[in-house]
Order: structure tokens, then sequence, then C-alpha cells
């Protein structure tokens, strides 16, 4: 569906795709996000949407970077979860920050608790690759170019 | 289009993250924990596609996700790659 009046390929409905910016669910491990901010066209009669790669993307890095700023003491899942959310194997992470793939593998999935510097270093990963996806094609962002990413994530509500 | 054609585009979509994601593969993304990156490395990994007549999908297969999992996923291919679930 790219425009209001295409047909619905799902439904098959013609006149029926929304333009809003309708919740959307992410999964951050254990943890729900309700993003809000994103306009995309919408069935209303079966609620059939697509997202470009670029869109999904940046929900699942503001969502990650959300809850990694919520909570104190995030769990493993949630780790995991932004870790790949930022295209991290377990190994790679010992380049980048220098934990060892057994350490961030234990954090995981032994739910061993991580090292304070931890959580803040993936998180301010997470806030460099968001400004990396934004700053891509212009046309595809214009719905996030003026806006901080500091502030946009304040306006995604966490649950769970 | 052929499947190797099919693997082509898919592998290209990977490279230059031009693609669409339906909300089905949204939702199942939701329930497996699978990221946009997890995709991505399954598009760029998959070695083989198959035609299903009943979906009228392609279905890629071969790919692994991050950590080295199996992730196939569901495809159709127009203009755009559009990602329609995974398994």
């Amino acid at each position: 569906m790219s425009k209001k009046d295409s047909e619905c390929p799902e439904c098959r409905r013609v006149g029926t795709a929304v333009l809003g910016a309708h919740t959307l669910r992410v999964n951050v491990g254990e943890k729900v996000v309700n993003a809000h901010w994103l306009r995309f066209l919408k069935c209303s009669q079966c609620g059939y949407y697509q997202l470009s790669a670029q869109e999904a993307q940046l929900l699942q890095l503001r969502a990650a970077l959300a809850v990694l700023r919520d909570c104190p003491e995030p769990s493993g899942a949630v780790l995991r979860f932004a870790r790949k959310a930022l295209g991290l194997r377990q190994s790679d992470v010992k380049q980048l920050l220098d934990y060892a793939a057994e350490t961030v593998s234990r954090i995981e999935n032994e739910g061993v608790r991580a090292p304070a510097p931890y959580a803040p270093a993936l998180a301010g990963l997470l806030a460099n690759e968001i400004v990396s996806v934004m700053g891509g094609d212009p046309e595809a962002t214009v719905e996030h170019r003026s806006v901080d990413p500091e502030e946009e994530t304040q306006r995604i509500s966490c649950t769970g | 289009m052929t499947a190797g054609a099919v693997l082509k585009r898919v592998r290209q979509a990977a490279r230059t993250r031009q693609y669409y994601v339906s909300n089905h593969a949204w939702d199942r993304m939701n329930e497996r924990g699978v990221t946009l990156r997890d995709v991505q490395s399954a598009m760029a990994s998959a070695t083989s596609a198959a035609w299903h007549e009943t979906e009228e999908t392609w279905r890629v297969n071969g790919g692994t996700d991050l950590e080295g999992d199996p992730l196939v996923l569901c495809v159709v291919v127009n203009w755009d790659v559009l990602l329609v679930t995974i398994f």
C-alpha cells in the first residue's frame, strides 16, 4: 500500500488505507514497547501495513534504547535484543566493547549480572546507530529528520 | 522469475537495505525476538529459493540469523522485495 487510494494487498479492498501514527508493538526481550511516532498507511478493514526496512530498523533501535534507558538492570533477553538490533554477534562485542563472547553469552543466557558499564555502552552504540540510520536517504527519513533521537525515545511508552 | 533471480534480488535487498516488512512478518519477528539485522543476515546467506504455489510467495532457504541459527524467509518479489513472514 503505497498510496491512500491503492488496493490493499491483503483484503483487496480499494481506498481503505488510512495514513496516521498507528501504534506499533516492539518486543524487546520481555519488555513491550508501544511506538506511536511513525506515520504509515494501514488498511482500516484488515489491519494490513508494511514498513520499509529502514523504518522497521529504526523502530527496533529506538525501542531497545528506550528500554535500556528505562531499566536500571536490563535482563539478558533485553541485552540480547539490543545487541542483535545493532547487528552484532556475540564475538563482535569483544572488538567494540571489550567483553568476551563467553561473558556476553553468560549475561544473555544464564542470568549473570552484566557489568555496570555494559548496558550504557550498548545504549551509546544504539544512539549512534539511530543517527546513522536517520542520516541515510533524506526522502526516506522525512518523518524523523527534524526530531532529536533523544527526545524521540521519550515518546515511546514501555511496559512489561 | 527464476529461483536464481529471486535469490539475487533478495541478497541485493539485504545489501542495500531496500525491502519492506509486512505486518505478518513484523508480528512473527516480535514473537521470536528476531531483529532486522537477523533478517538481513538470513537474506544475505540464503542458498536457495522455492516457489510456493498456494501462498504465491517465494520461500528463501538456507540463510542463518546473527547467531548462525536457520531462518527461513517468505517473500514476494515484484518491484520491491516484501518480507511476508519468517519461519
